[in-house]
């Protein structure tokens, strides 16, 4: 009699996630945003609405192919009250689309294939006093709410050692694709780019990153470290009073390392400590307004540190919440790349609490109350004082799984 | 950039679909060298921490996490400081 095949263990179901994050953030300051220069200004202040909203999956179709989707958009209102800086703008944000094949059917290595798409649904170009709508991103959630078609595809491997190691490998290209975008000036000259927009195409950036995990008991240890290189962000629009295609700007290498560490001291309570570190290079500018790019005589990007401490309490079953506290700071002005802002060198304390409530079996809420203080040093070029900034968020979302 | 994909779909295509099976058994996140599964919760961590940095260009607004989680820790790379969250769940 032929021996029966024994029966392959039953995947996992598929699980479904649908998130939603309430954000609001207000702020008052010393100045506004961007800060105005001489002895004396009005005071800032402003506020935001930020509601992210995510809905993944999770799921395998054999044992050997693992799928993660994701799609996350949102909306964003945004409004800035200070006197002479006015305005506000109220939009979608663009939307992200991820996928991510993970092969597990080899031994000792689960290679992963992922691709990224930022689909442009937000808007990238503020015209008029909308403009004024956009503030420091270290005051609200975010600044701006739009950009270009974006392809970001990712290869890369987990490898296991042992039982409570792993390292992680990835290498990533993102093409970052043209849009309109209003106010240009020239970095290095800040000769502005005239007429309500102009064509603003990012460089695209290849990313290599590698992360180290630790994982027994109570302990949890991740760290992880990449290098980023960017391609020329090119313009086309009008610089001064002449007619402009070409190489702009081209962001310094960047290179990041961030540590996390999760300790259970008891089935009731875990802390988790982050830490973060980045610097950026030179960039490459066009100085006189005139090509080739050359590297600019000072770094005009920075170094970023930042550390948070979280601790969680398991209050009653369904119920976790805790404190929460982060110090960061900027060592000199810095060009964000995502949407080609620079942010002005600074410290930002925040401290505040959080809860979850697992109100059903497949249902969470979580709010989030932190209060930030950020303080601005002295930018000596353009006569801007010390800038003093304080601010709420209060958060308030939903998880439902299923 | 399209060179770049086809390249990429190929060389996967090859990788996943020539490969011998080695997964008899359901482990949901692979296995080691020696043929125990893989702790999904150290995957997890690894990999997302992986993504997260592999794609950190993709938008002001983009992130390979959810916007909320009961049980997540929030850090956000510094370099795009407060566009991106990096969570780590606590929970197995």
């Amino acid at each position: 009699m032929p021996l029966k095949a024994p029966a392959a263990a039953p995947l996992p179901p598929w699980q479904f996630t649908l998130d939603e994050d309430t954000r609001f953030y207000s702020w008052t300051g010393s100045r506004g945003f961007p800060a105005a220069g001489g002895a004396v200004a009005p005071g800032g202040s402003g506020s935001q609405l930020y509601v992210p909203v995510s809905l993944g999956a999770i799921g395998q179709t054999s044992p050997e192919h693992k799928w993660e989707f994701q799609i996350r958009s949102g909306y964003v209102w945004s409004q800035q009250t200070t006197l002479g800086q006015a305005g506000l703008f109220s939009n979608l944000t663009d939307t992200g689309v991820t996928a991510t094949h993970t092969y597990l059917g080899i031994n000792g290595i689960q290679p992963y294939a992922s691709v990224a798409l930022n689909l442009p649904t937000g808007r990238s170009a503020l015209l008029g006093t909308a403009a004024n709508g956009r503030m420091d991103p270290d005051l609200v959630g975010i600044a701006v709410s739009g950009e270009g078609v974006n392809v970001g595809p990712t290869l890369g491997a987990n490898i296991p050692v042992g039982e409570s190691w792993m390292f992680g490998i990835a290498a990533g290209y993102t093409y970052r694709g043209p849009y309109s975008k209003d106010a240009l000036v020239n970095p290095a000259t800040l000769t502005p780019f005239l007429g309500p927009t102009s064509t603003f195409d990012p460089g695209d950036d290849i990313t290599l990153t590698g992360t180290l995990t630790y994982v027994q008991g109570a302990l949890s240890w991740r760290v992880s470290a990449d290098a980023a290189f960017e391609s020329n962000t090119n313009v086309n629009g009008v610089l001064g009073a002449t007619p402009f295609s070409g190489a702009l700007m081209r962001a310094g290498d960047r290179y990041t390392v961030q540590s996390t560490a999760s300790y259970d001291w008891t089935k009731y309570w875990t802390s988790v400590l982050a830490g973060a570190w980045s610097h950026s290079n030179s960039n490459h500018v066009l100085a006189a307004n005139l090509p080739p790019l050359i590297t600019e005589l000072f770094n005009s990007n920075n170094d970023v540190f930042q550390v948070t401490l979280d601790n969680k309490f398991q209050v009653t079953p369904d119920v976790i919440a805790g404190p929460t506290g982060g110090y960061m700071y900027r060592n000199h002005n810095s060009w964000i790349v995502t949407n080609a802002l620079f942010v002005p060198e600074k410290t930002k304390w925040t401290a505040g609490g959080f809860f979850t409530y697992n109100l059903l079996k497949d249902f969470a809420l979580n709010g989030r109350v932190e209060h930030y203080w950020v303080n601005q040093n002295v930018t000596p070029a353009t006569l801007v004082p010390v800038v003093t900034d304080n601010g709420w968020l209060i958060s308030l979302g939903g998880t439902h799984t299923w | 950039m399209r060179y770049l994909l086809s390249v990429i779909v190929l060389a996967w295509s090859a990788l996943t679909i020539g490969s011998a099976a080695a997964a008899s058994l359901n482990c949901p996140s692979g296995k080691t060298s020696t043929g125990a599964c893989v702790n999904p919760r150290l995957a997890q961590l690894t990999q997302r921490g992986t993504l997260v940095f592999a794609q950190l260009q993709m938008n002001h607004n983009f992130s390979s996490y959810l916007p909320a989680n009961p049980s997540v820790e929030r850090m956000y790379p510094a370099h795009d400081v407060v566009f991106f969250q990096v969570f780590i769940n606590t929970n197995p």
